[in-house]
């Protein structure tokens, strides 16, 4: 049998390379015998080896030639083994390489290298020993005697191309109209051009697909071109566009065979269009008559061929092989192109659409139908904008007043080109140009136009309502906006000087709402250290006793907080969001992520599920709404039934926001022990009572106190009697003095249930 | 998904095989689990722990075939499978590592006689799934409760349990409640006369036989992979099969790429015994390996294949065998492959192409040593005193 490495030299010098040696002492060891040492030349040696493969026994998948012993090359990089993993080359010159996937493309009259891993080789040899390449090479040898060898059986495994010069990003579906659909202009028989651009002289090679040139636009197309043509070379804003060629194949000529010489020159692109059956005669004419049509002496071309059945990972049977020509206009005499002119080969890349970025990024569940409004497009706002966007859900409306400057920069996802430019706009704008050639359905605006906010038909169209504006008049604004009763609202802030991030997301119909979990969360302090710690932190650093600084606001020049804390906050909060909006919780819930920024670095989080508030209006006064944390109610209820015929009562705790008109009930205290009831009258005691409410008061950092009173009514009526009305008036004139002024809050139980008072 | 396995353990002189199917079904076809005290006998429950499905933490195969009710085809089945009502199953249990016997297959034939424990324990789990169903008690169709029978009845009638029934001839395609589109079973025997069949062999003969058929596609037309199972059928049986298989034009159930040698490489499949009375193979039997495919294998579940007085396994059927597929195509499992001194299992893999053998596995450049490690598990003396 003929090998390939018959034609290659002895290496004669001394191999320095230890892991070579070591290498190569292990590949004696399981040919159990001394290896050939062969010059690769570039500095790399080959070692011709053989494998043994198990075959399958009612014989080889299309009756492939594969032996049971197949010589292999083993190349090594004698300087960069093995952090390069070996190069693996059948050594056989009559291998059935035409009719296998995974091999690369033979290059440079060398036999084709088998694509032995699907990612990077490198990567992959970096936990391996050459045991187990010699074993993944005998695997695939028997994957490709049994037919296995493309994963996806019913399909086409599309050529593995290498030595790439330059890539061409365009979508396949697009150019798949040109061929299946004769969506562009046909220059002549299966000829269309396509309209491309470089985006940058900076990196490799990339042209980008702009448009495929119809009859309809073809002459503005050609206007629009010699526009940008004409503009000053050094002008940053001309644009470097290519006229691409596209051709193709008859539909009845179908090729199984991988060409795996794919060409490299004029003379061998000829021979490749006539086994193809593609007419390149009129392609030829074209480029040399019109040869000043492209500014550029390179220029791709794009080659659709046909495969039997549909290729892996694309909707057709249409395969592209990618193409740039190097012609000159020495090149070309009389509508013929003289010289054999070099060819390169492109690497096709996709562009990035929503449903790749959803499917990539593991959340392919995650509808982006409904639109979702984004309140503040800040430090936290933009992190968590990006994580959205860049899993495909683009269906936003980013709404913020602010303007980028430089100091945001330190915190926001923004750049600085972006300084000056409106947050919400450079974001929209940004996130645009990630999917290119898809509407992202983004809209950006520093506000609502006025009012619009509260009207009714506004938050219809949308789903979530995301507010990330640190803002506490925002906070209040939307927990008593009416008219996202059927929104999600969820809010994010950051407190505890950057170290605890804060994520309420409101349970089923608005209840529990933003401000009831963030009364609940205060109202953890009383046995949560943590939360305790946190409030009375806030309580020592704020100006005003009743301030809790919910969010940093990063206006502030002076504001230290690092980058890093702003995005473990916006990661998690992402995450949660992330799964809320795949399958949305029934129940209120609050999430903390806390940095614990001590001698050891550390991050926890916190989840607190809560039920729905019991909410009543006060009889006098419906302006006001009472919200009872779950279970104060039944308390309630409980000591009435207890107290029997005599009148009983105790003291509310929690707090009372004149904003949004709300008194928050997050605790009962029972009458003091020195409280008389009876049938008429209930004397509400004072023993023990300060000290129980100043602990409460202490815990929470001043969140939660005194809010009210209750006693009941054991045989009704369902309103205050007199002498409740003069309680309630020696209580105003203590209140109303207070600063702020505290509202009297009384509320009386009967059987036929409660009813609360606010003066 | 994973291809289509089959594979013999190595228990000496007895069968376990286990096929598992692309969609993970188990099917187990007798057992003959030997205590692994000494250190040259192949874990083989170790290896089902592994290999087969969990419920709930609860080890279990989707069918149990036993053939018939010799000792060395059903030992251990009392002490590692589980008996008795499914809901009962135990922390204890599953701590025991007892395997669920999801669906039982079960012929009324081979329970006539009781010769040995695990053979009984087999028998009464079988009557009580029969009982269950029989009285349509609303669990009998749970897993652990599920059966088939194979076959004709014996003494006991079971006429009203008729749709729980496969007989020679049919194809079964549902097993443990699903229905398999790659995969069927032909079933050749017991048949009826072998009701009537007398002496000392009669457990032998009247083994539950068939043919494992797999394919790759549902749209394919031939198999991908055939595999014969016949427990410990006798040249007699064979010769019936062969005529009737003929007869009603079945000749696609006789073809073979694995022939799993009945009787641990008995000479019983091809002439009555003793060898030495009767040397010439039957030609029903050699007509039998003749619808072998291309590359076919004979596997001898036995003991070492030596010219000796001991047998089975018998060196006379080893070349009988040999002459139809080749020294290379005949495998032992005590010698197939052997590591550290313990035979291991022969595998192999349903491909488009055929059988072919499972892929080696990577290794990676990391490693640890696990504390199955016989250095761990054994003193090791050091030091520079003297000896």
């Amino acid at each position: 049998m003929e090998k390939f490495s018959d034609s290659l030299p002895l290496f004669t010098n001394d191999i320095e390379n230890p892991e070579i040696q070591d290498s190569l002492k292990s590949l004696c060891q399981l040919q159990g015998d001394q290896v050939k040492i062969l010059d690769w030349g570039n500095s790399r040696i080959a070692i011709p080896i053989e494998i043994n493969i198990d075959l399958p026994s009612l014989g080889n998948f299309d009756d492939l030639d594969i032996r049971e012993k197949e010589p292999v090359i083993f190349v090594f990089d004698l300087i960069n083994y093995p952090v390069s993993a070996p190069r693996v080359y059948t050594d056989r010159l009559d291998f059935p390489k035409n009719n296998l996937a995974h091999l690369y493309v033979a290059v440079n009259n060398r036999p084709p290298a088998f694509c032995y891993v699907r990612g990077n080789a490198d990567e992959w040899y970096a936990n391996k020993r050459i045991e187990d390449l010699v074993i993944r090479i005998s695997n695939w040898l028997r994957d490709g005697a049994t037919g296995e060898l493309t994963e996806n059986g019913e399909q086409y495994e599309p050529l593995r191309l290498e030595g790439y010069s330059g890539s061409i990003i365009y979508d396949y579906d697009t150019l798949l109209t040109v061929v299946a659909n004769k969506a562009a202009f046909e220059f002549g028989d299966k000829f269309s051009i396509v309209l491309f651009e470089r985006p940058s002289n900076l990196g490799r090679y990339t042209y980008k697909f702009v448009r495929p040139i119809t009859d309809k636009n073809a002459l503005t197309t050609i206007k629009e071109v010699d526009e940008e043509r004409k503009k000053d070379k050094e002008d940053v804003t001309r644009k470097k566009y290519y006229y691409g060629y596209v051709l193709w194949s008859e539909e009845d000529v179908i090729r199984r065979e991988y060409e795996v010489n794919i060409p490299r020159s004029w003379d061998e692109f000829k021979l490749f269009c006539e086994y193809y059956h593609i007419k390149y005669k009129e392609f030829e004419k074209f480029i040399t008559t019109y040869s000043k049509i492209n500014e550029y002496i390179y220029f791709p071309v794009i080659i659709g061929i046909r495969r039997p059945s549909q290729l892996i990972g694309y909707s057709s049977n249409v395969e592209f092989i990618n193409l740039r020509f190097k012609v000159t206009s020495s090149d070309i005499e009389q509508e013929k192109i003289v010289n054999n002119v070099p060819i390169d080969m492109l690497s096709h890349n996709q562009p990035l659409t929503k449903k790749l970025a959803g499917h990539i990024s593991g959340l392919d569940k995650i509808s982006d139908s409904k639109r979702n409004v984004i309140f503040g497009c800040g430090a936290i706002g933009s992190k968590m904008i990006m994580h959205l966007a860049r899993s495909g859900q683009t269906n936003l409306t980013l709404i913020d007043p602010d303007y980028i400057s430089p100091h945001n920069l330190v915190r926001h996802t923004l750049f600085g080109e972006d300084v000056g430019h409106n947050k919400a706009e450079a974001l929209a704008e940004k996130i645009e140009k990630i999917y290119p050639y898809e509407n992202t359905k983004i809209i950006s605006g520093t506000s609502f136009k006025d009012g619009l906010i509260g009207q009714k038909e506004t938050f219809e169209k949308y789903d979530w309502v995301l507010d990330f504006t640190a803002s506490e008049a925002f906070f209040n604004r939307l927990s008593t906006l009416r008219n996202i009763d059927n929104n999600h609202v969820v809010s994010a802030s950051i407190s505890d000087f950057g170290n605890l991030g804060i994520m309420y997301k409101e349970g089923n119909n608005r209840n529990p709402r933003l401000d009831d979990l963030q009364v609940y969360l205060f109202s953890l302090a009383e046995n949560d250290l943590n939360i305790r710690n946190w409030l009375k932190n806030e309580q020592a650093s704020a100006h005003s006793n009743l301030t809790v600084h919910v969010g940093v606001g990063c206006n502030s020049e002076t504001t230290v907080l690092s980058d890093h804390k702003i995005s473990s906050h916006a990661s998690y909060f992402s995450g949660v969001l992330q799964k809320e909006m795949s399958m949305m919780s029934a129940e209120g819930k609050i999430y903390l992520n806390r940095i614990i920024d001590s001698k050891d670095y550390r991050i926890e989080t916190q989840v607190f599920n809560v039920k729905p508030f019991d909410m009543f209006q006060a009889v006098n006064n419906t302006n006001w709404e009472i919200r009872f944390k779950q279970g104060i109610v039944e308390q309630l209820t409980k000591e009435f039934t207890i107290a029997g015929k005599n009148e009983t009562g105790g003291v509310f705790v929690g707090v009372c926001n004149y904003k949004t008109k709300t008194i928050h009930i997050t605790g009962s205290i029972k009458a003091p022990l020195d409280s008389k009831g009876s049938t008429t009258q209930f004397v509400r005691g004072q023993n023990g009572l300060a000290n129980e409410i100043s602990a409460i008061e202490k815990s929470s950092g001043g969140q939660i106190g005194y809010v009210g009173e209750w006693h009941t009514h054991p045989d009704g009526p369902n309103c205050l009697s007199k002498q409740d009305m003069e309680s309630v008036k020696k209580h105003k004139e203590e209140c109303s003095n207070l600063q702020p002024p505290l509202p009297v809050f009384l509320s009386i139980i009967t059987p036929t249930g409660i009813f609360p008072y606010v003066f | 998904m994973a291809n289509a396995t089959i594979k013999y353990y190595p228990v000496g002189n007895g069968d376990t095989s286990l096929i598992t199917l692309e969609d993970k079904t188990t099917i187990v076809v007798d057992c003959n689990i030997r205590n692994c005290d000494n250190d040259e006998t192949y874990d083989v429950k170790k290896d089902l722990l592994q290999s087969l499905q969990y419920s709930n933490g609860i080890p279990y195969v989707d069918v149990f075939i036993l053939t018939h009710g010799d000792q060395d085809h059903c030992r251990g089945f009392k002490k590692h499978f589980y008996q008795g009502a499914p809901e009962k199953y135990s922390e204890s249990d599953k701590k025991e590592g007892l395997i669920r016997v999801d669906t039982m297959w079960f012929s009324p034939m081979i329970a006539e006689e009781h010769t040995n424990d695990d053979e009984d324990a087999y028998q009464k789990e079988a009557e009580r799934r029969l009982s269950l169903h029989r009285s349509k008690d609303p669990k009998k169709d749970n897993a652990g409760n599920r059966i088939k029978i194979i076959g004709y009845d014996g003494s006991t009638d079971y006429k009203d349990l008729d749709h729980l029934r496969a007989k020679p001839g049919d194809i079964v395609d549902r097993f443990n409640d699903r229905n398999q589109v790659l995969f069927s079973i032909f079933i050749h025997a017991p048949f009826k006369e072998h009701l009537e069949a007398l002496g000392d062999d009669k457990k032998n003969s009247t083994s539950i036989v068939f043919q494992a058929r797999f394919k790759k596609t549902s749209y394919q037309q031939d198999f991908s992979t055939l595999a014969m199972f016949g427990g410990d059928s006798d040249h007699t049986s064979w010769c019936i099969i062969l005529e009737k298989t003929k007869k009603y034009k079945n000749e696609h159930a006789l073809k073979w790429d694995l022939f799993l040698s009945p009787h641990h490489c008995s000479w019983s499949f091809f002439n009555d015994r003793p060898q030495e009375e009767n040397p010439d193979p039957k030609d029903t039997s050699l007509e039998v390996l003749n619808y072998r495919r291309n590359n076919a294998k004979v596997i001898a579940s036995s003991k070492k294949i030596l010219n000796d007085e001991d047998n089975p396994p018998h060196y006379e059927a080893k070349r009988e065998y040999v002459k139809k597929v080749t020294d290379g195509n005949f495998l032992n499992t005590t010698t197939y492959n052997i590591v550290n001194k313990i035979p291991q299992p022969i595998v192999f893999e349903v491909t488009s192409q055929g059988i072919v053998k499972p892929k080696h596995v990577e290794g990676s450049a990391k490693v640890a040593g696990g504390a199955g490690l016989g250095i761990v598990n054994t003193t090791s003396k050091y030091g520079n005193g003297e000896v």
